[in-house]
């Protein structure tokens, strides 16, 4: 699981310039892997829930909130990056999982 | 099912306050999408909903970020269905839902001296309490035990003095 979760990063970050990416992020052991992302406004965040337990993927910062809803294990939410900005990603059920994110057009 | 069941016992005790606690005691803050300041707005796409959350200008103006929240806070999360293009929420030129002004739920969470001393240790968010509305300002359910929810999923911030949103909020408005 961890070799393709590092295959589908190495795939989103060789992404030609000016189209979009999508960028997979893992929940392994309760942490968001990897734990800072870089983007551009028109990529797609993937959260795959390849932990044993349930996840809840939510961003809390004003301008860019959202709530995935609960994701069971082996499941993929999407989140498409409209807006350029930072913001954190948080699990509604572990407190402790964080996530930074930066769009840039 | 020990949780719930705390929760109807807490429900027939009296805060400190004398007031019953669970969501009756909690008032239809009536007016607020005037008289409150909407500080957030979360996108929710497995219900297709956006949620608006408010607060009370007196909490906005003297919470303190890092602190626990001030006596008094009212914070409320409006849901309402968004615009469909299809069955796909239609998003704005920034890629946000676009809600349509239909208010399906009012959730209040209200903080007032002494209100969590009704509540066992397990269960208690520190001096909350919570009530479900529709948009009329109508309590939708008035037992206690359909409040377990709120309860378990907002003792996971209990550093954040149990918000999801609005210590948050604070700290990256003032810090």
């Amino acid at each position: 699981m961890g070799r393709c979760l590092a295959l589908a990063i190495l795939f989103s970050g060789l992404a030609s310039a000016g189209q979009a990416a999508e960028i997979t992020v893992g929940m392994a052991a309760a942490d968001y892997t990897p734990a800072t992302v870089e983007a551009r406004v028109g990529d797609r965040l993937v959260f795959l829930n390849d932990d044993s337990v349930d996840h809840n993927v939510f961003v809390p910062t004003a301008g860019h909130a959202v709530d995935l809803g609960k994701q069971v294990p082996g499941a993929r939410s999407e989140l498409p990056l409209g807006k350029a900005g930072a913001f954190e990603v948080e699990c509604v059920i572990h407190p402790d999982m964080h996530l930074q994110v930066r769009v840039v057009r | 099912m020990r949780r719930p069941i705390s929760l109807a016992l807490a429900g027939l005790l009296l805060s400190a306050s004398g007031a019953a606690a669970g969501p009756e005691r909690v008032a239809f803050p009536a007016g607020y999408q005037d008289g409150f300041v909407r500080y957030l707005d979360v996108d929710r796409p497995d219900r297709k909903i956006k949620r608006l959350f408010y607060v009370n200008p007196a909490a906005l103006e003297t919470a303190k970020a890092g602190d626990p929240l001030p006596d008094g806070t009212v914070l409320i999360m409006e849901d309402h269905p968004v615009e469909l293009d299809g069955e796909a929420p239609r998003r704005d030129a920034e890629g946000r839902f676009i809600a349509t002004p239909e208010v399906t739920n009012v959730f209040v969470m209200e903080k007032q001296p002494g209100w969590g001393e009704a509540y066992p240790a397990d269960t208690r968010n520190g001096d909350w309490d919570y009530a479900w509305f529709d948009a009329a300002g109508t309590l939708k359910h008035s037992d206690p035990e359909r409040y377990a929810g709120c309860f378990n999923c907002h003792q996971s911030r209990a550093g954040r003095d149990f918000t999801f949103t609005f210590f948050k909020y604070v700290e990256d408005l003032k810090r």
